[in-house]
């Protein structure tokens, strides 16, 4: 079994990765001082996973939405619900899937050992019928319902709908009722197949528990597989954006609005790393201490809800501005100007240095929470860097590496505005 | 592992609460002014957060503010109104890396209290008026905060079916009050009610992460030293029993789906064994995926994705809220009552009740990893003058029988439904 400890000297800090026999990746931390831990079962299917192929079979196409539904899907077992097995253990059970991943959790302060083995059970066994399948679609019909009345949720989908020609992200992660309908029991287990292998998987778990007890759940539940290829898509994204700017009617108070970049992808791992410098060239672009944000707040054109944030995965990665105002328009012309002016002067090394120190003092608090942990090594896990890099990357981080961000991932030809009015 | 609390007062009506693990990275300090909800000054109260946060006589720059912030190690600064049981609470507060993890042995802790001491104690004001500019700024702000409540349709539903229970108690009043009276303030309004909340405010200081907090103790003691002020004693919400006739009201937004919310009262907010009780009760008819509420009318009738019950000690106060499609309206009312008459009857099996008695103590134990669910639990017992600690309240949860759970589904009655559902009529109705 290979075991190797991964440390942070600036924390004093490490964790362990091991490879199980069974091919599963193991993420584990264990936390002085807590009461709980916080485990996740992981793997790399999402939204955006819409087309694939095992081995060298032929590609298959399934609904949108599929990944979320089979998330919905693997917590029923022949035996019944995996909630009313977590009941037992007194865990909070829950589950996720996003654009590149799904994850399956608990979070516990007693009887571990038990619900580690409801975690590896629920998701290594599937079980779909019909009947189940059918239930399901009502619950996640209104699930859906849900997002359509939520205006942060349109709002971001609609720019990537405009940002995006082909690529999946552009598409509901829970897909629509339409597409759901479509999802039968044999396509879940094609999908499952193809996705649940754990060669391509992590188990992540952070907090108050011991390496041991891990260990033997996966040594007596999990049976060795073997590794398979799948191919997923190559999505033909063209640079540039397919709209310039979309709007919906919703009933919101003061309208909503997000402004995205289109960035320049690389690999996937590249992609998650590069989000640490993406947030910081944002703080420097549009962030509190600008005279940018200034401005645009003295003029009432935005308030405390603005913010940024930098979103990015397989062969995306777009940074975003989103905030409440009356003249978006206004806002996303000022901060397209601001951008220019930026690549043009240059970042300060004043401002650098202070948005760096910044950004250490947040991802700080990652290592001293244990979700926040263990949902790190998930991400370390799947695209392969060391749960601290994030860290040390804003620690070995130079100016040239902000502008050369600035440079090619904020193209104001390449940008787009999403509006959510009354 | 047990966080305990230790509280000790500075000077008359002002209390530093100090909640210290060495677990965490970072510190916060807050400062909570609390006076009671009012609706006379609930408006006028809520702004002053905002106009503080601007910036004080020492740093009268907001960009300068938020560079001195930055050079903090990205200190975080949060001024927000919250409330709990009949007070209005305004909070000043920073957030930032413990001292121990800064690169050059900055004392931060020593550096953020003294910070927040400006922004609360020399504030923008100029012959008796905050700047106009700034003032009128963030007057529209809050209008517009007000009005975006709508945004969200679940918390809006749910707070609009907590104004509906109201009858004139001021505890159900939005804690940032309403969009006729913020039109109506002016820069001396604000002044005034800057210079009654210092002076009238009982304030509780908190102090919650792994640093030393005794140089934010010092800063806060010195801050307070010397002033006369006449400190209130903190409001509970009125308790009154529910109406005979149940309260309804509907709402017609432009929605896919309809929101429903139904309160229930209780008659007492009771002891803490009754509240234990009650807690215990909510759980298991609407608090886990194990629960009557997601067992029936989700997973069974797959009439809802969410359908859950909470609890709010403070005002003996129960909801029930769902997202469900216009024509399910009455099949959800009628399961959801349904089904909590089966806990007054005794309808759930024991292996139940004690997997949910699990569930709350499991959660109750984990509330000291998180500093932020370890202030709020603290803030909110001080308030109702119940401090009990995470591990007081499991053994209380431990001693609640099957009958006190009867008992508690029976002290609880309709009260009021709210509806919001879309504007056109439906196919079905």
């Amino acid at each position: 079994m290979l075991s190797e400890t991964v440390a942070c000297r600036r924390l004093e800090e490490s964790y362990t990765r091991i490879v199980h026999p069974s091919g599963l990746t193991l993420m584990l931390c264990p936390m002085e001082g807590f009461s709980g831990a916080h485990a996740l079962f992981a793997t790399r299917c999402g939204s955006i996973d819409d087309s694939f192929a095992i081995g060298d079979e032929e590609y298959t196409t399934v609904p949108n939405g599929i990944a979320h539904f089979l998330e919905h899907k693997l917590f029923e077992s022949e035996e019944g619900d995996a909630f009313e097995q977590y009941a037992k253990t007194g865990a909070s059970a829950n589950a996720y899937t996003s654009f590149d991943r799904t994850a399956y959790l608990f979070g516990c302060t007693d009887n571990f050992d038990q619900s580690i083995e409801i975690l590896l059970n629920l998701v290594t066994k599937p079980y779909f019928t019909e009947k189940t399948v059918q239930k399901e679609q009502g619950i996640i019909g209104q699930e859906i319902r849900m997002y359509d009345d939520d205006p942060d949720w349109r709002v971001y989908f609609n720019l990537l709908g405009a940002l995006y020609h082909n690529h999946p992200i552009r598409v509901d992660i829970a897909g629509t009722v339409e597409s759901i309908s479509e999802i039968t029991a044999e396509l879940l287990y094609r999908c499952y197949n193809a996705f649940y292998n754990l060669n391509n998987m992590v188990l992540s778990v952070a907090g108050n528990f011991d390496i041991d007890t891990v260990i033997k759940a996966c040594d007596k539940i999990l049976l060795p597989a073997a590794p398979v290829t799948v191919r997923t898509r190559e999505v033909d994204e063209p640079q540039s954006v397919r709209e310039r700017r979309v709007e919906q009617k919703l009933e919101v108070a003061t309208p909503l609005f997000q402004i995205g970049f289109k960035g320049t992808p690389k690999s996937y791992r590249e992609n998650i790393l590069a989000q640490v410098t993406g947030e910081i060239v944002c703080d420097l672009a549009v962030g509190e201490s600008t005279e940018l944000y200034r401005t645009l707040y003295d003029e009432g054109l935005i308030n405390a809800s603005f913010g940024s944030e930098v979103m990015a995965g397989p062969n995306y990665l777009v940074n975003i501005f989103s905030g409440e105002s009356r003249n978006p328009d206004e806002v996303f012309a000022r901060i397209l100007k601001g951008v220019e002016e930026l690549q043009q002067n240059g970042i300060s090394a004043e401002a650098f240095e202070r948005a760096r120190r910044a950004a250490y003092g947040r991802y700080a608090g990652v290592y001293s929470s244990v979700e926040a942990m263990a949902g790190m090594m998930v991400l370390a896990s799947l695209a392969d860097f060391s749960a601290y890099e994030p860290l040390e990357l804003i620690d070995e981080l130079t100016l040239n590496d902000a502008q050369a961000f600035l440079r090619e991932n904020f193209d104001p030809a390449r940008c787009a505005l999403s509006v959510v009015r009354d | 592992m047990t966080t305990n609390l230790i509280r000790t007062a500075l000077s008359r009506g002002v209390n530093l609460s100090v909640l210290s693990d060495p677990k965490f990275k970072h510190n916060r300090i807050s400062i909570n002014l609390i006076v009671p909800l009012d609706a006379q000054t609930v408006s006028c109260n809520a702004i002053l957060p905002f106009l503080l946060r601007k910036g004080s006589q020492s740093c009268k720059d907001f960009t300068q503010l938020n560079r001195r912030l930055d050079a903090m190690y990205g200190a975080s600064l949060a001024a927000d109104v919250s409330k709990s049981g009949g007070n209005q609470i305004i909070t000043l507060g920073i957030k930032m890396l413990d001292d121990r993890f800064t690169l050059g042995g900055e004392a931060l802790v020593q550096q953020a209290a003294t910070l927040l001491r400006e922004l609360l104690m020399e504030p923008l004001i100029e012959d008796g008026v905050f700047d106009r500019k700034e003032f009128f700024l963030e007057r529209q702000n809050l209008i517009d905060t007000i009005e975006s409540l709508i945004n969200d349709k679940r918390s809006y539903a749910l707070s609009q079916c907590r104004m509906l229970m109201g009858r004139n108690d001021s505890a159900a009043l939005q804690k940032y009050g309403t969009v006729e009276q913020a039109q109506k303030l002016t820069p001396k309004d604000a002044a005034e009610a800057y210079r009654r909340l210092l002076d009238t405010a009982a304030v509780e200081i908190m102090f919650v992460g792994s640093g030393d907090p005794s140089a934010a103790s010092e800063v806060m003691k010195k801050a307070f030293a010397g002033m006369t002020r006449a400190p209130q004693p903190f409001t509970d919400a009125k308790i009154c029993p529910a109406g005979e006739e149940t309260l309804k009201k509907v709402e017609y937004l432009d929605v896919a789906q309809s929101k429903m919310v139904l309160g229930f009262r209780s008659d007492k907010r009771g002891n803490m064994a009754e509240q234990s009780a009650m807690r215990l009760m909510t759980a298991l008819y609407g608090g886990t995926p194990s629960s009557k509420l997601f067992l029936n009318v989700r997973e069974k009738l797959s009439l809802c994705y969410y359908c859950a019950a909470r609890y709010d000690r403070s005002s003996a106060v129960m909801f029930v809220d769902c997202g469900v499609e216009k024509e399910n309206i009455e099949s959800a009312k009628k399961e959801i009552l349904v089904q909590l008459d089966e806990i007054r009857n005794g309808n759930f099996d024991d292996e139940t009740l004690e997997n949910t008695r699990l569930q709350i103590k499991n959660s109750l134990r984990a509330v000291s990893d998180y500093p932020g669910t370890l202030e709020e639990w603290y803030i909110s017992r001080i308030l109702s003058d119940e401090v009990a600690t995470p591990e007081e309240e499991m053994r209380a949860i431990d001693a609640v029988t099957r009958e006190q759970v009867i008992e508690a589904a029976k002290k609880i009655r309709l009260d009021a439904i709210y509806l919001l559902t879309s504007k056109e009529e439906s196919v079905d109705a």
